[in-house]
């Protein structure tokens, strides 16, 4: 009887002693990592830099272009797409996509402000209906792809079609006028809560830290990562993968139903068709910003990043009267550039967890 | 076996085909029932031509890629390309043979580019042709500029592959079509290549294991997509005698949903040749269908979208309903 237990306790006697050897060395070493690791582990900041560095180069380049009315503009042009990249990045955490953003944007904005049009007694409560809507497209599209076990491309560019069918059914060829919107609409975007800075930047800030707490230091967020880095390790451990990611779409769709609030709040006329091909930008966004799309790493705050770094291309693109070809291929490159660097920093960190593991062994 | 045993081997292989063949004789049915104008030889080929020819195209070349499991979105802004590409040369007068080498290599270039780019650095398929749409419209736009070109820009050899028709009945861009199928079809299921395809979309560690070169094989398919796209586009110039910059950006919806329904799955491996060509065929009635019936544009797109929906849903719920039989009464012997 005695055996088998003072046996196990020996083992795990050895193997903390063979940890505290492993790790006394490894702590007396240099990490072993070097800044430009650091950086790209911290991909947000590799991002800031990044963008820090483009407003500097633009600045060199084009002298309107520094001026604090001009930086107001790119700011205000990035909260919402930083929003909507948040919400595709919650999902892409979770190793999967979501390409019906834009009609889910375009759908919840129109039905949202006929709603809020039709119904004016109700007031600011009605903010709820766009929610609401994105909400339910959300959940259908993470029903699908979590339960349905079906590839999450498929499923929402059928939401992508659908969604924005809907949305042009339901407006029946019209378009909501400037004139049928009440005020307050206008004042949750253009008003100054804090004064100097416009309600529509604290929301997106507001909206970008709490999202980004909430998946740093709650359980479901910290699922949501264990999800997009390991599938299988996950459901061994007994995380119910299904739930947590119908909750990351429906996470997603929330913050897309915000968005279509505030998109249609800053543009006059509200029309079924809006953000037609914004997914793109979008993915573009959360990809520039350091997000992998293998799942697992990247962070809310690189993706709003990455929302305002393309912003300030655009803008400072065509401050220094780029053409049009060189904007389009600035942005791909960025892309496809932000996508290089992501496998390279996988590589590199993959190969020192190797190299350490090595080491272990050889003790 | 005997023949029932046959029989019922060849449905449970082929139940989804079998399916599909099903919904296309409903669809046929339907679109007669519905409009007095659809049954006519003419109207059939006219205008699955109109809705199919290019979709069929780019979808065969899709399904190359997504037989490995992996994706490239960025076809049609390749094919784009290739329009502007094909209306600067005809009117520099260049000979409409060399036009066609000269575009299937560039297109073919640029699919080698994808696959390389996916391949030598391993990056997700997804994410970097997401960035090549950009760079493709930029290549577009520098050769097209803003306003394209328009039906003078064409000599009348340059558009024959996609207007003309045999003893005027028989579309040539449809001939083509299925010729691609059977040649695509005779790739796929009947050579070594093939059968590889569907090795590496399966499991690629033991195909590389086998002796394989995985990359080769993965790179191969985008050369194959992007010719392909060339060939595509070629037809596009013939049907709107037109090329611009921003041609075809709503084409990935129905080639993607071309895919979907002929049983594909994006991890790869699945999938052949005959759901492909069912799945189009079923495609082409339905929005003949709709077309005769004056269906609104954006409800054509919410009815495709719909399709496509359907066709996730349905192997789910066969799929839970053949769990819940087993449990219930255990498995099959």
């Amino acid at each position: 009887m005695q055996n088998p237990n003072s046996a196990s306790r020996r083992t795990v006697e050895m193997s903390k002693a063979t940890l505290q050897q492993q790790m006394i060395p490894g702590a007396a070493e240099p990490t072993g990592l070097s800044w430009s690791v650091v950086i790209l582990k911290n991909r947000a900041l590799g991002v800031l830099l990044f963008e820090v560095l483009i407003i500097v180069v633009f600045s060199l380049l084009a002298d309107k272009f520094f001026s604090l009315s001009n930086l107001n503009t790119i700011f205000l042009n990035a909260c919402i797409m930083a929003i909507l990249a948040s919400a595709e990045a919650v999902v892409i955490i979770t190793r999967n996509y979501d390409v019906s953003i834009a009609s889910i944007l375009a759908l919840s904005s129109y039905v949202g402000f006929d709603i809020i049009r039709t119904f004016p007694e109700f007031g600011p409560l009605l903010i709820l209906v766009p929610l609401g809507i994105g909400l339910m497209c959300g959940l259908l599209n993470g029903l699908l792809v979590a339960y349905g076990r079906v590839s999450s491309i498929f499923v929402t560019l059928a939401g992508l079609s659908v969604y924005r069918g809907l949305a042009t059914l339901y407006a029946h060829g019209q378009q909501i006028e400037p004139k049928d919107i009440p005020p307050w609409v206008r004042d949750v975007v253009t008003g100054t809560l804090i004064p100097g800075i416009s309600n529509l930047a604290l929301i997106a800030i507001a909206v970008v830290a709490s999202v980004s707490v909430y998946l740093r230091y709650t359980r479901i967020g910290r699922q949501i990562y264990a999800i997009g880095s390991n599938p299988g390790a996950s459901t061994f451990y007994g995380l119910n993968v299904p739930r947590v990611i119908l909750g990351a779409y429906a996470l997603c769709g929330v913050l897309t139903g915000l968005s279509g609030f505030l998109f249609a709040a800053r543009s006059s006329y509200v029309v079924p068709w809006s953000g037609q091909g914004l997914e793109i930008n979008v993915i573009g966004a959360v990809v520039v910003g350091g997000v992998s799309v293998l799942g697992g790493s990247g962070n809310v705050v690189g993706a709003s990043f990455g929302a305002l770094v393309l912003a300030t291309l655009d803008n400072g693109l065509i401050l220094v009267r780029a053409d049009e070809v060189v904007r389009e291929l600035v942005y791909g490159l960025a892309i496809v550039g932000a996508c290089i660097l992501d496998a390279s920093v996988l590589r590199r960190v993959d190969s020192i967890l190797k190299a350490k593991k090595r080491r272990g062994v050889a003790r | 076996m005997s023949r029932g045993a046959r029989v019922r081997v060849f449905l449970r292989t082929y139940s989804w085909e079998a399916f599909l063949f099903g919904l296309l004789v409903v669809a046929v049915l339907a679109a007669s029932l519905v409009s007095p104008l659809y049954l006519g030889v003419f109207q059939i080929l006219y205008s699955l031509q109109q809705s199919m020819a290019i979709t069929g195209i780019l979808a065969v070349g899709f399904m190359f890629i997504v037989l490995v499991g992996e994706i490239d979105i960025s076809l049609p802004a390749l094919a784009a390309v290739a329009t502007v590409s094909f209306a600067h040369l005809s009117m520099m007068g260049v000979p409409v043979w060399a036009a066609i080498l000269l575009m299937l290599c560039v297109t073919g270039l640029g699919g080698l580019f994808n696959g390389l780019l996916v391949v030598t650095f391993s990056l997700p398929s997804m994410a970097v042709t997401l960035g090549m749409i950009a760079v493709y419209r930029a290549v577009a736009l520098w050769i097209g500029g803003s306003d394209g070109f328009g039906m003078d820009a064409f000599q009348p050899s340059y558009v024959w592959l996609g207007s003309e028709a045999i003893a005027n009945v028989v579309p040539i861009s449809l001939v083509f079509l299925v010729v691609l199928f059977i040649a695509a079809y005779l790739v796929v299921h009947r050579t070594a290549y093939g059968r590889l395809l569907y090795a590496t979309g399966n499991n690629r560690k033991a195909t590389y294991m086998s002796g394989h070169s995985v990359k080769a094989i993965i790179v191969g398919t985008y050369v194959i997509a992007g010719v392909l796209a060339g060939a595509a586009a070629l037809v596009f110039v013939g049907q709107y005698q037109s090329a611009r910059s921003d041609n075809l950006t709503e084409i990935l919806l129905f080639v993607v949903a071309c895919i979907a329904l002929g049983g594909f799955s994006l991890e790869g491996g699945k999938g052949n040749v005959v759901g492909l060509v069912l799945s189009i065929l079923l495609l082409g009635t339905i929005q003949n269908a709709m077309g005769l019936t004056n269906v609104d544009g954006s409800i054509q797109t919410l009815v495709i979208g719909l399709i496509l929906a359907l066709s996730i849903i349905l192997p789910v719920i066969l799929r839970q309903l053949k769990k819940t039989r087993a449990t219930r009464w255990g498995p099959k012997p």
